[in-house]
């Protein structure tokens, strides 16, 4: 398994890339529909869990450092833009200036911490998951171009990355080093890194190109090879992910787990911890579907 | 057997130049044939291959034909070129642009429009056929270099070709894959009849599959025939004569009569056998003692693992001043990584290398390279991608003592980089490369010099000029250590060898004893001589004995050879 992919073995990979497609596209959306706190504690906590399910541990731990620093900001910048709001907590005078910690900016701070989290987490997940074939597999009916586009790069990514982990041992040996000296030296090292790459890899490239024509690239309309069928797996998990999303929908159209206004935001309010479930069985559809993947292996 | 390919008298130079490239070309070639195009670096080998296949003609002046079924190839459809011309090229890494071994072999089906049906069925052939069936769904950048080698053959081979070109397709890999890319390409020749054409300058491997030898010199051509034939040419021309196997060149310098030069050496055991040839030492070749000089470089107990696979388990090395070790061993047995931890450019999780008592590692950057010169495989990934004489200058300017003008005028003119001194790097050709990485690292005047693979991919003539530059800087003083799997190459000129196995080196052993203990990792000679004279290692190591009256034998001497 490479670092960062969910194992193919799993269900959700075994799924249909369109599936796939359609429940984070319904993910997604949902992260964008609700800002109560107790619903974004429980999508956050959620998202993590199932990032444990897919992800090894470091990756995990890499991911939880890179979200959780960045929600800390987040939480921080909040607290300073949202201090005319409701329930006085703190106050801090210095010199003219004057800090007023409110519960209703502290609310809204962790809110908007957590939701962005949990975009990132999902994103992290999602990318996990919609790795570059199954997205350009999508792609090519709508854009043929830009699915090839996105196929290559994802080679030249590789390769980018090989050479530069190579070039940054050996060339120690014509005295650039990126990781010692001042930050301007550092910088230079680098930028010599990657001219070396740039050059080879213009010269590679060419001669790549040349290779794709010998194969007949450009010779006729090209056919895609199609590797994913739809099963009834597919059928039965876009149903009933759709259908809570249909549901949470309904709920959030009826005003639930969401206010407009800043000031008014509180703890938790009613309805929270039945739109919670909801959302967290949503979240957790693919791990019902490893479940059940499993139970149905012989 | 029909005409496949008609090349009727071509000439061809590249642009800018008046020296011709190809002069006066003519042969053609039937179905079914497996031809080898051999020459020196420059002769033209790949400058004719390029012509047969209409998406690589180089741009220049050309006249005369190049027929394909009686079409002119560049007036062939693209889709008929790229359907029946297949072409594999040197690097593997050029070819791949897909990221999973089953989209590369899809990749050339798509582009002609095939239908999912024949994909999966073509597929499924072949990735059978070639034993990638394992490996369909993995990560092209998570295989090696002779299995990408395999993916881009398949790839090649998934349109069904009439013929395929390959250039130098051996020529990254290490020999044992090389060997199993070529029983592949065998195995693709005699069960599909696909006609293959192939140029190489490492002939030993290749020549047993071929049957017909086409040489080439200085862009004309000079043989054209079997392989016995054409061997027999290059052996009486100096500049190729290095070209020629040393099992058919041993045949050749003995002078032994054989209708059909052996290629391998169970032929030329039993050819030996057949004809009763027997032979003896020249004179005593007992591993001499070499003396050691003061310690330079000293690994202790080193162990290092790359997510989580131990690479080096407690290694242990020392290294004298005036040695020249070689280091023997499969690929992926460490060496690599062995020499990056000598040089300092890798620390190990345990253990220290100490130059006389200083860890590497904690060395100065500029101190280290100034002691401790490092050549990798590929010399590109320690050019900056400047011209000749700027790169060489540059690392004149880190040296402690740097060379004088005139030294580097000198050094230029050693490594014959003098005519292409205002070239960039990336112009070279891969001899030329190498020979610069080898001046980059001696313009330093470091004490130990590391070489990784220094042998790898170079014609004879390339390697006989390195040769000469390491015996000058070893008599010099110089500590040279190499990893190779260019057993002729170390049999001949490193003091001792060791063998690399489980992630530690044995204790090095003179490299006579080494060889002549060993019975795989040898050389050809002493694998043919096994019998009789198990001490030899090279063609030059014995005598021919001659059959006189009586069944007695004496000595064939001198006149006997060339």
């Amino acid at each position: 398994m490479q670092a960062g992919v969910v194992s193919e073995l799993s269900f959700i990979s075994e799924l249909h890339p369109l599936t796939v497609m359609g429940y984070f596209i319904e993910l997604f959306t949902l992260l964008l529909l609700f800002n109560h706190l107790i619903l974004v504690i429980g999508i956050f906590i959620s998202l993590i869990g199932i990032c444990c399910f897919y992800f090894d541990s470091q990756k995990v731990r890499r991911l939880l450092i890179s979200s959780l620093s960045f929600m800390g900001i987040i939480f921080v910048f909040n607290l300073v833009l949202n201090q005319t709001g409701r329930r006085l907590v703190w106050q801090w005078h210095f010199m003219n200036w004057e800090f007023n910690l409110t519960e209703s900016g502290v609310i809204y701070g962790l809110t908007m911490a957590l939701s962005l989290g949990a975009m990132i987490v999902a994103f992290v997940w999602f990318n996990g998951v919609m790795t570059i074939p199954k997205i350009s597999y999508i792609l090519f009916p709508i854009v043929p171009r830009l699915a090839m586009l996105l196929t290559i790069s994802l080679r030249l990514v590789d390769l980018f990355v090989q050479k530069m982990e190579r070039l940054v041992m050996l060339q120690k040996n014509r005295n650039i080093i990126i990781s010692e000296g001042s930050f301007r030296q550092r910088l230079k090292s680098t930028g010599r890194l990657l001219r070396i790459v740039l050059i080879d890899g213009v010269s590679d490239s060419m001669e790549t190109a040349v290779l794709m024509e010998a194969r007949g690239f450009g010779a006729r309309k090209r056919s895609q090879y199609q590797r994913f069928g739809f099963q009834i797996a597919d059928g039965i998990f876009l149903v009933v992910a759709t259908g809570l999303f249909g549901l949470l929908i309904l709920a959030r159209l009826q005003g639930w787990g969401w206010t407009s206004d800043v000031v008014m935001v509180q703890w938790q309010r009613a309805h929270d911890w039945s739109l919670v479930g909801l959302l967290i069985v949503f979240i957790g559809l693919p791990l019902i579907g490893e479940g059940g993947y499993r139970l149905w292996a012989n | 057997m029909g005409q496949l390919i008609r090349i009727n008298k071509l000439t061809f130079s590249y642009p800018g130049t008046k020296k011709l490239a190809l002069e006066d070309i003519q042969f053609s070639i039937q179905k079914g044939d497996f031809l080898v195009l051999a020459g020196t670096t420059g002769s033209g080998k790949t400058t004719l291959l390029k012509q047969l296949k209409q998406e690589l003609l180089p741009a220049g002046q050309k006249t005369g034909q190049v027929l394909y079924k009686g079409q002119a190839i560049a007036d062939l459809e693209q889709t008929s070129s790229a359907q029946e011309i297949g072409f594999v090229a040197q690097n593997p890494q050029t070819q791949p642009i897909m990221a999973t071994v089953i989209e590369e072999l899809a990749f050339p089906l798509e582009n002609l429009g095939y239908s999912n049906e024949v994909i999966n069925s073509r597929i499924a052939e072949l990735a059978n056929f070639l034993g990638l069936d394992k490996f369909l769904t993995r990560s092209i950048k998570t295989l090696s270099g002779g299995q990408v080698q395999l993916v881009n053959l398949a790839s090649v081979l998934a349109l069904k070709p009439e013929i395929i070109l390959l250039d130098e397709p051996t020529a990254q890999l290490d020999p044992t894959t090389a060997q199993n890319f070529l029983n592949v390409l065998r195995q693709v020749h005699d069960e599909l009849g696909t006609t293959i054409v192939l140029t190489e300058h490492r002939l030993s491997r290749v020549l047993g599959l071929a049957n017909r030898l086409i040489v080439l010199q200085a862009g004309k051509l000079l043989c054209d025939g079997s392989v016995s034939e054409g061997l027999r040419k290059m052996a009486k021309m100096p500049e190729l004569s290095e070209f020629v196997p040393p099992i058919p060149h041993f045949f050749l310098q003995h002078r032994i009569p054989v209708a059909t030069l052996p290629l391998s050496i169970p032929a030329g055991r039993h050819l030996l056998a057949a004809s009763g040839e027997r032979f003896r030492l020249k004179r005593n070749l007992t591993p001499q003692l070499v003396s050691q000089g003061e310690r330079l470089l000293a690994a202790k107990n080193i162990t290092l693992d790359f997510n989580g696979h131990v690479v080096l388990r407690h290694l242990n090395l020392e290294l004298y001043q005036g040695d020249w070790l070689a280091i023997i061993g499969k690929n992926g047995s460490g060496k690599s990584t062995l020499l990056s931890v000598l040089a300092g450019l890798l620390k190990p999780q345990h253990g220290k290398v100490r130059l006389k008592n200083q860890v590497v590692w904690k060395l100065s950057n500029q101190l280290r390279l100034q002691k401790i010169a490092y050549l990798s495989q590929n010399p590109l990934e320690q050019f900056g991608g400047k011209t000749v004489r700027e790169e060489l200058e540059a690392q004149n300017r880190l040296a402690d003592e740097p060379f004088t003008t005139q030294q580097m005028v000198a050094l230029m003119t050693e490594l014959q980089l003098a005519d292409v001194a205002n070239h960039n790097v990336f112009d070279l050709s891969g001899g030329q490369q190498q020979l610069l990485g080898l001046g980059i690292c001696l313009v330093t005047r470091p004490k130990i010099l590391l070489l990784d693979e220094p042998t790898k991919g170079l014609d004879p003539v390339t390697k006989g000029k390195l040769s000469t530059i390491l015996q000058r800087v070893h008599a010099q003083g110089m500590t040279i250590v190499m990893a190779s799997h260019d057993m002729n190459f170390c049999a001949r000129y490193a003091k001792q060898c060791t063998f690399m196995f489980n992630g530690q080196v044995n204790p090095p052993v003179t490299s006579r004893q080494f060889f002549t203990q060993n019975f795989i990792f040898t050389t050809a000679i002493n694998r043919l001589l096994a019998n009789q004279v198990p001490t030899a290692l090279f063609a030059d190591d014995v005598t021919r004995l001659m059959t006189v009256k009586g069944g007695e034998q004496s000595d064939d001497a001198q006149n006997r050879l060339a």
